[in-house]
């Protein structure tokens, strides 16, 4: 008996103690090519955490550039009603349906990176802790099709005109969608943040209208290379719309649950 | 492989059920079903998730089959979730399947048991698989555990697996082992001690460490941290016996873990990063207990003990261990609403629980919890005298007073703090020994969050079958709204009534409700979550056998 519980403590004890000293983990260098990111941040008016979010997200947007496109979709359940004071209703039918569209959200704040599942995450919807690594993983990815914006814009008709040109990289199977959006960025009114009304909050990237369906446009044409696929738009911008802070974003991605993978991203400025 | 190891199991259960029925085997279960009837009421904000706007119905059901024969036991569960919002509040969950099977052996002292588990160290401080199925909790442990009986008075064991995600589980391995013991110097000493000693590590897998140092790496240097695979946590523990003392204290440490800490500020703006640290959390309970008087005084002190399998998991999931509550959990409504969620980062608080029974007739009681961050920042304070006083066998009353500090700031994210007095009664009247009706009325009086509140509750029960419950949460008015934010009175003058019928035979139970219930947190020991109003019928059912 006394032997076999010898046996048990040392069985034990090699379970626990590590052999030797742990190789340390290496840090890589970021590595950023062509691949841009799409991170689509759920929020609302009065979500009180979601500042703390949305600053986390203009850092990292300040630290990728070009190759980080950053969208506030104000349609965080429970949150996104705006106050009786605010100057702007930030919701939208569309973006709601898009938010939805993406997956359920059960915490604030909260964001998708790409739209992709993260397992062992079964919503696209990430928590904040994991949004700056997600970007790095994506950004070192290749992209398979090329995404190209160009936009005309006429400031007294404030009529708009966008060209979305794709061009894949390889052989592209599957159902593949386009959604082309139009954003606002540094708008002030109100925002709960964290236990402050704050009435001059500069809200960033607001996602203002969908030009496609908000689930995506299906892109019924092969996706070869070589074979460029056009897609024009039109629209308006209301007067209100500074258009200089106003930005198109058009990506492709999948539509099919689960997988909704967004394949590449760009960004145009519509102003000068 | 999952639904083949699930077929294996179900096979193997249902094999040795049917050889087993005349041979003195032992075949128990038990079955928990919750189906959930969603009507959107847009007024009280039951409106906005998939159940109320498209799907109506969600369902919970959980069977269980335990089967004991030739030293054997063995269990096997089916879980199944239709269009549920028990895992994510605001969503729907749709999955079935075996959600438990497990094997157990005792064998010349040996204790072998593989598949999922469920077990504890200590108090959990270092390790703990629990199910709490209203959470939406299921730690087991996707394993195999061996325990070996070194004498009549210690035992040992160890253990090595996964921690169990629905249907799935994490990539990270857990592994550890506990020495329990249980000293007398002889059977005439009025004191005995139980010490223990435990172990838990816990080894990231690649892709975990992967999306570590993906993340560290978008880290500007000053914030930029080493991580590791491995992390360790020990633990000492001891329950002390003397006369009527019983002195439980137990302490840990775990090393060096890169954990996510929502409060830390990055130097590039913003609060939140991934930090590489160790911790340690102390806890202490003193418990006397003399005819009449039963007095227990607990302490905590906790930093650090973040302990998870995957570190950007958050609320409720992936949790490795439990640490112990520094507050009761309250049954009645109102005293409830307001609960306070362990705070794994650091917290330090006490509680004492005192009761004593005057005479036959008069008992008294005395709650008192105090909870600090450890930067001195008061968490939530609650003083709560209670007094029972029974009548013959016709009539008992229990009367409290709930006087509350909340950090709502902390605790939900919202406001401020909430300063609130709750009285509250229950009565219980027997008109027959068989038939009795039962009231609870409460007023939750505050001036933070939404205002103040008030309960009535009355059921009337018919043993040993029936039992039909009525009650009403009704939102009180402001006097004055000019100048409150509409959000602050947004509820005012709401009701939500409830009435039910509850039907018991034997061991089975089946209750029938209207429900229209306002948000709040819902917890279980300290472990808190938000839970949105519903509005529905909410059919449950509950058999053993």
């Amino acid at each position: 008996m006394q032997k076999n519980a010898f046996f048990i403590v040392a069985a034990l004890v090699s379970l626990l103690l590590p052999g030797c000293e742990e190789e340390p983990v290496t840090i890589p260098e970021l590595n950023v090519g062509k691949r841009n990111v799409l991170v689509e941040e759920l929020t609302g008016v009065r979500c009180p955490n979601c500042p703390d979010g949305t600053a986390a997200l203009v850092s990292l947007d300040e630290q990728f550039g070009a190759n980080l496109v950053v969208v506030s979709v104000h349609a965080a359940q429970g949150y996104d009603l705006p106050y009786p004071e605010s100057k702007y209703d930030f919701r939208t039918a569309k973006g709601s349906e898009m938010a939805a569209f993406i997956g359920d959200a059960s915490f604030f704040p909260t964001a998708s990176i790409n739209r992709r599942l993260v397992p062992p995450e079964t919503e696209p919807y990430l928590p904040r802790s994991i949004w700056a690594g997600i970007i790095a993983e994506e950004l070192g990815a290749d992209p398979l099709v090329g995404v190209f914006l160009s936009t005309e814009f006429d400031p007294v008709s404030r009529q708009l005109e966008v060209t979305v040109n794709l061009a894949p990289e390889t052989n592209l199977s599957g159902e593949h969608r386009l959604t082309v959006m139009l954003t606002q960025d540094s708008i002030q009114d109100y925002q709960k943040v964290n236990l402050d009304k704050v009435p001059d909050y500069y809200h960033r990237h607001v996602l203002r209208d969908i030009l496609t369906q908000a689930t995506g446009d299906v892109i019924n044409e092969a996706l070869t290379p070589n074979a460029a696929i056009t897609r024009t738009f039109t629209a308006t911008l209301p007067a209100d719309w500074k258009e200089e802070h106003c930005s198109v974003v058009a990506f492709v991605h999948y539509g099919t649950t689960p997988n909704k993978e967004v394949l590449q991203v760009a960004e145009k400025h519509v102003g000068k | 492989m999952r639904h083949l190891l699930s077929l294996a199991a179900l096979l193997l259960l249902s094999s040795a059920a049917l050889q087993g029925q005349d041979n003195g085997a032992r075949l128990t279960g038990n079955l928990q079903s919750n189906g959930n009837f969603f009507i959107s009421d847009p007024k009280i904000g039951a409106t906005g998730t998939p159940q109320y706007d498209n799907q109506k119905f969600g369902a919970e059901s959980w069977l269980s089959l335990n089967y004991a024969n030739w030293g054997f036991d063995m269990g096997l569960r089916f879980d199944l979730f239709n269009n549920s919002n028990l895992l994510n509040p605001t969503g729907s969950f749709t999955d079935e399947g075996i959600g438990r099977w497990y094997i157990h052996k005792e064998i010349h002292g040996f204790d072998l048991s593989g598949g999922y588990l469920y077990d504890q160290i200590g108090s959990g401080i270092i390790f703990r698989a629990y199910e709490e199925r209203a959470l939406m909790i299921d730690n087991a442990l996707f394993g195999v555990k061996v325990g070996y009986q070194i004498s009549d008075n210690w035992k040992i064991k160890a253990f090595t697996g996964r921690q169990k995600r629905q249907f799935n589980t994490y990539g990270s391995v857990i592994r550890g082992g506990a020495l329990e013991g249980f000293i007398k110097p002889d059977s005439s000493a009025n004191f005995s001690l139980a010490p223990g000693i435990g172990v838990v590590a816990r080894t990231y897998d690649d892709e975990t460490v992967n999306r570590v140092v993906n993340e560290i790496a978008t880290y500007a240097p000053q914030d930029s941290t080493g991580a590791q695979y491995n992390t360790y946590a020990a633990t000492l523990y001891n329950t002390l016996i003397a006369g009527n003392l019983t002195w439980y204290v137990e302490g840990a440490y775990k090393t060096k873990d890169v954990l996510f800490n929502e409060f830390e500020e990055k130097v590039t703006g913003g609060f939140g990063k991934l930090v590489n640290t160790d911790g340690y959390t102390a806890y202490t309970s003193l418990t006397y207990a003399a005819a009449g008087l039963g007095i227990t005084l607990e302490g905590k002190y906790t930093k650090n003990f973040r302990f998870r399998t995957d570190p950007f998991q958050i609320g409720v999931q992936g949790q490795v261990n439990f640490l112990p509550p520094m507050a009761r959990q309250n049954t009645f409504r109102l005293p409830a609403r307001f609960s306070p969620n362990t705070q794994e980062l650091g917290e330090k608080g006490f509680q004492l629980d005192a009761r004593y029974t005057i005479n036959k007739l008069l008992s008294v009681g005395l709650n008192l919890s105090d909870i600090y961050q450890l930067d001195g920042v008061e968490l939530y304070r609650e003083i709560a005298p209670e007094l029972t006083f029974k009548y013959k066998r016709k009539w008992q009353l229990l009367a409290g007073l709930q006087i509350l500090k909340y950090n709502i700031a902390v605790y939900q994210g919202k406001d401020d703090y909430v300063d609130a007095v709750t009285p509250y009664v229950e009565w219980l009247y027997k008109f027959t020994p068989r038939q009795s009706l039962r009231v609870e009325a409460q007023y939750l009086d505050t001036d933070d969050e939404f205002g103040s509140w008030a309960f009535l509750l009355a059921e009337f029960g018919w043993a040993p079958h029936w039992l039909v419950f009525v009650s009403d949460m009704y939102k009180i008015s402001h006097a004055n709204k000019a100048g409150l934010p509409e959000e602050k009175t947004r509820f005012d003058g709401l009701n939500y009534p409830t009435v039910g019928i509850v039907y018991t035979h034997r061991a089975n139970r089946v209750s029938l409700a209207y429900v229209k219930q306002v948000e709040g947190i819902n917890c279980a020991g300290g472990i808190c979550r938000y839970e949105p109003t519903f509005h529905g019928v909410r059919l449950q059912l509950s058999s053993s056998f």
